[in-house]
């Protein structure tokens, strides 16, 4: 990774790094006494990561700041229905641009946040956005063409396959950097040491539970030659999950969790999936790479330092990372938007990503990756987590105005192909959700212009990047 | 069975009996206990220990706990739960009392047939609705905002109740102060309101019950200075907040409350419940 | 219960008029009004506006994000449902919940209901035990679960594996996924039942047990012929009870299953749910509202019939 000279920069400024940086123009102190509401999610790194800094925040600019976290779809609900109802409560919120940040744009919901970008009282001299973003990041961002700029976006979480150093090397399997050589190892990892039919460890876990699907499945759609969708003829976009390449990214992903993985994921939620492989009961966890953090966690975990993250295998359309990043945003109907914008500016500072970045979530400002003072859990969980927030796009989700149908879309022919696995069947639920899918597009999507979910936007990725992690952790 | 009853004296059979009620009652009430057992007991396990079922002893932790009461507003949220369920359950039960009793003896057909009617709608519906009434007049994000919502619940459910308790206690002993000079509201605060206090009691649990229990109301009406315990734990629902352990100790700090509640007022609570209230 | 009100005595004594002042005798003659102002002020100022919403935005087009200048459609959304497969099964699973929960809770809750309608050691010790699961919050007592359901590691197939039983996929397959929230819902509010029923059962007369046990009937001759047909109003009573409640349960589906799998569990509640929250369909989700309403008003109103034909008997 190259050494910019953004993060030259930063490097000086985290030395002058005080309470009070002594060049900054932005007078921190300016809206003291300000009280601002967010609703966020409850993941781990909200309580690692938000919640701190939300305490050095108010000290530092005697801004308070409410932070209301709750479970992720009753997040959703609570700022769908403050924001239709302009209530002028809310200051900030979290979300993840790829599923909502469509449906919220287009609706007028968030604030464009370009004047507060330029405004030197409110941003300082150093903050350098775009110019020290990682490329998927950046990328993530932006969902609609034409819209005006309306969230930052912070954390660079992305789909990476954990893997068990310990057993591939026990096992001497092959890490896999092939979608053949994935399918290998997992069934060579399956492991019924004690002969009952049942095995203790399960070679492959993702996961398998409808809606939920789109997510983990995305990079397997991709690196297959799939997408959600294409370019139609009409200037609309159209389902692309019929297509040959989709269909038989359907039937791999679907295969590896029928044959290889506990039938608990059908209905396991991300989180448990994450759990199990902690307690030493999958040698590989497709999921994002926070859940490093539970698995190297010794007083959690069974598996503290036997566990690495490495990217997805390539496909024969070469090897997309999924990164579902979350952003931070304001409603259109804050009555104070400058205090908001100046919590966001002040967030996503170097020091303050650095804060981040050092517990191991991932953040998206490059110089923090680059930062002397940073080292990744490992060696491989660094290099793979920084490749993908650099290649990675966003498409997690068949990025849409009506989402949530699209997810279960995806999720119903998911579920065909997890339970029949027949390629007719996947075939046929696939056309069949695939007209569900156009008649949402054409009656919602009308003059909207998606951008960044096909595969032509993304950067390609080389053979030797794919196979750096691995070699970053001296495996083979 | 019953041949070797029959051919065991009187006493003996008596012994016999009792001992196969004992076992009876141990294998129904065993598994229904065995899920808070298990609650309880696993709220001090490291997370990996979850999938391990065959595993029964381990070193207990503190962790789990620390880590609710630290990272979510557990405990505050509980105290709001308190509050509002119990006010809630006194205006419901004070509003309750006033119409069973009015409809047990006057015959209010209509109203009750009304009240019961309340009782059904399904308010998942009504959420966005009820915001936006609520956010016209300012009672988003307070406690008397959340008081009030929880009365939906909480006055169906005692006017119902009370109803049964009501018919129970006998006409004449209310028609005797009438007679010694009681005018008729006299008369029920000084025969009705006495002898409905057993029931009053079993009705004010139920009440509180369903109310400290509701989920949806307070997430929706709530909000950063208002929120109430249930919605702390559904965030655990996904425990992408903290793993198994947290979860279990989450579940464990909201049942905790209710069951010394419960367990300081038992006597009454059994012999209000049995009384027959309920059943009318 | 209200329709018992509907036998409530009339009003034959009176209190003397020859005390108290004009308030007291005001309040006396206009009492069934003055005890309820509270409840009807609080009920109406609660409900009639939210549910006056409902059946308004039933009627138009009004999307939570994306469609927010609502315009009428008339009955559009009331047609249109049905064409919705989803919810049509959703119907379904409702019945199905709604009817296996409460059979399984009147069963078990009648059969312990006779258990402790006796007299043995330690009573008042297995009763309170009983009562707990009535005070458990259901989104905490879903994350037990969750975690009893796990196929591979939970403790129900552990306990199935230990007998020589073959794992069951509890919530992950769409044929059980329904099964196991009825074991929840069993579970979590049989005790509710078993309290109704046991107050029914004291507050049987005493006289037809003794006679049929002089003529020496059997135990089961008993409960048969006696027992059981003398509870039936009770029964009913209870069904009434329980079923509005079954027909609404929520929570412990969002929280295990949220409809999955394969929409296997989606009752009535969550896919208004979904509609309104995931979709955005606020029109829809409204019409849905007032339909599903109509069949729990339907239910009721089969059941007071029922109640009422066994009264005449």
């Amino acid at each position: 990774m190259r050494l910019s000279k953004y993060a030259v920069a930063g490097v000086a400024a985290m030395a002058l790094a005080s309470v009070q940086p002594a060049k900054a123009e932005v007078n921190w102190r300016q809206f003291e006494g300000t009280t601002l509401n967010m609703i966020g999610f409850s993941v781990a790194y909200v309580d690692t990561w938000f919640k701190p800094m939300a305490k050095l925040f108010e000290k530092e600019t005697g801004i308070k700041l409410r932070l209301e976290t709750l479970q992720a779809g009753q997040m959703r609900k609570k700022q769908d229905i403050m924001l239709a109802g302009k209530d002028d409560t809310l200051d900030l919120i979290m979300l993840q641009m790829d599923n909502r940040g469509g449906k919220l744009t287009v609706a007028g919901h968030l604030e464009p946040i370009e004047q507060y970008l330029k405004d030197p009282t409110l941003t300082p001299a150093d903050y350098d956005y775009p110019g020290d973003w990682l490329g998927g990041c950046i990328n993530t961002a932006s969902v609609i063409k034409g819209a005006p700029l309306n969230n930052i976006v912070w954390s660079a979480q992305a789909q990476l396959l954990h893997i068990r150093k310990d057993l591939f090397a026990k096992y001497k399997v092959k890490v896999p950097t092939t979608m053949r050589e994935l399918e290998d190892a997992a069934k060579k990892l399956t492991i019924d040491e004690d002969g009952d039919g049942k095995p203790e460890i399960y070679g492959f876990m993702s996961r398998g539970h409808g809606r939920l699907t789109t997510a983990s499945f995305a990079s397997y759609l991709f690196n297959f030659g799939g997408s959600w969708v294409k370019d139609g003829p009409d200037g609309l976009r159209q389902s692309n999950l019929n297509s040959t390449e989709s269909v038989d990214a359907f039937e791999f992903y679907g295969r590896m969790i029928r044959d290889y993985a506990p039938t608990s994921v059908l209905n396991n939620k991300p989180p448990q999936n994450a759990a199990l492989y902690s307690a030493g009961k999958a040698a590989m966890l497709s999921a994002l790479n926070f859940w490093h953090g539970l698995a190297s966690n010794p007083k959690k975990s069974r598996i503290a330092g036997k566990s690495t993250t490495i990217l997805i295998p390539a496909g024969r359309a070469g090897s997309f990372p999924n990164l579902p990043t979350t952003s931070m945003a304001i409603s259109k109907y804050s009555k104070k938007k400058k205090a908001a914008w100046l919590y966001m500016a002040w967030m996503t500072q170097k020091r303050i990503m650095l804060h981040g970045q050092n517990a191991a979530v991932p953040m998206c400002r490059r110089s923090v990756w680059n930062d002397p003072s940073y080292k990744a859990p490992t060696p491989a969980w660094g290099k793979s987590a920084e490749l993908a927030a650099e290649y990675g796009i966003a498409i997690a989700k068949p990025q849409a105005i009506a989402i949530g149908q699209m997810r279960d879309a995806a999720g119903s022919i998911m579920n065909v192909a997890i339970r029949d696995g027949s390629r007719a069947a996947i075939q046929a639920e696939a056309d069949k959700q695939s007209l569900v899918m156009n008649e949402l597009i054409a009656k919602t999507e009308t003059g909207i212009d998606f951008a960044g979910v096909l595969p032509k936007f993304a950067k390609k990725m080389t053979a030797e990047e794919q196979r750096a992690p691995i070699l970053a952790e001296g495996m083979e | 069975m019953v041949a070797l009853k029959r051919l065991l004296p009187k006493r003996g059979r008596k012994i016999l009996e009792e001992l196969i009620t004992q076992a009876v009652m141990i294998a129904i009430v065993g598994p229904f206990f065995f899920i808070f057992f298990y609650m309880f007991w696993s709220s001090f396990k490291p997370d990996y220990l979850f999938f391990e079922p065959g595993i029964w002893s381990f070193e207990p932790i503190w962790d789990n706990y620390t880590e609710v009461i630290e990272n979510s507003d557990m405990v505050r949220n509980i105290g709001n739960s308190l509050i509002i369920s119990g006010f809630a359950t006194l205006i419901g039960l004070a509003c309750g009392l006033l119409t069973a009793y009015s409809v047990a003896r006057y015959n209010l057909q209509k109203l009750a047939m009304a009240i019961l009617l309340t009782r059904m709608i399904p308010y998942i519906t009504a959420l966005v609705p009820f915001w936006m009434v609520y956010k016209q007049v300012g009672l988003l994000n307070t406690y008397t905002g959340l008081i009030l919502a929880h009365l939906v619940i909480t006055i169906p459910f005692g006017v119902w109740i009370m109803m049964g308790f009501i018919e129970d206690i006998p006409k004449e002993l209310e028609e005797a102060a009438w007679i010694d000079g009681c005018s008729k509201a006299q008369g029920f605060f000084k025969v009705i309101l006495p002898l409905s206090t057993p029931g009053m009691v079993a009705t004010a649990i139920l009440c509180f019950i369903f109310s400290w229990n509701n989920f949806q109301l307070a997430l929706v009406l709530g909000g950063f200075d208002v929120s109430t315990a249930p919605v702390t734990v559904f965030k655990y629902a996904d425990p992408e907040a903290g793993g198994s352990g947290q979860m279990m100790a989450a579940a464990t700090l909201v049942t905790v409350p209710v069951f010394f509640i419960v367990l300081a007022i038992q006597k009454q609570l059994a012999s209000g419940l049995t009384m027959g209230g309920i059943s009318k | 219960m209200p329709d018992d009100g509907l036998q409530a005595r009339t009003v034959a004594v009176t209190p003397d008029k020859r005390s108290g002042s004009t308030l007291t005798d005001w309040v006396d003659r206009n009492l069934t009004v003055v005890f309820n102002v509270p409840t009807v002020v609080f009920l109406v100022a609660l409900v009639a506006f939210p549910v006056g919403i409902v059946i308004f935005t039933s009627f138009g087009d009004w999307q939570l994000i994306t469609n927010q200048t609502a315009k009428s459609v008339g009955f559009d959304n009331y047609i249109n449902v049905w064409k919705d497969e989803r919810w049509n099964w959703s119907i379904f699973h409702t019945f199905y919940y709604a009817g296996a929960t409460v059979f399984g809770q009147l069963i078990l809750g009648l059969a312990t209901a006779l258990l402790f309608n006796r007299s043995f050691a330690g009573k008042a010790f297995y009763r309170s035990i009983w009562m707990m699961p009535m005070i458990a919050m259901s989104t905490a007592i879903s994350l037990v679960w969750i975690l009893f359901f796990d196929n591979a590691f939970g403790m129900l197939n552990y306990v199935l594996d230990a007998v020589n039983v073959a794992p069951i996929e509890w919530t992950s397959s769409p044929e059980w996924a329904m099964p196991s929230l009825i074991l929840v819902g069993v579970w979590h509010h049989t005790p509710f039942m078993t309290l109704i029923l046991l107050a029914g059962l004291q507050s049987l007369p005493t006289d037809p047990f003794e006679a049929a046990r002089i003529d020496g009937a059997s135990r089961w001759q008993i409960l048969w012929h006696i027992t059981l047909p003398l509870m039936q109003g009770h029964i009913i009573v209870a069904l009434i009870l329980r079923s509005i409640f079954a027909v609404k349960e929520f929570d412990t589906i969002l929280a295990i299953t949220e409809g999955g799998p394969r929409y296997a569990t989606e009752t009535m509640n969550m896919n208004i749910y979904f509609n309104a929250f995931e979709y955005g369909y606020m029109g829809e989700a409204a019409a849905k509202g007032v339909i599903f309403f109509g069949f729990i008003l339907l239910i009721q109103m089969i059941l007071v019939k029922l109640r009422k034909r066994e009264w005449s008997h």
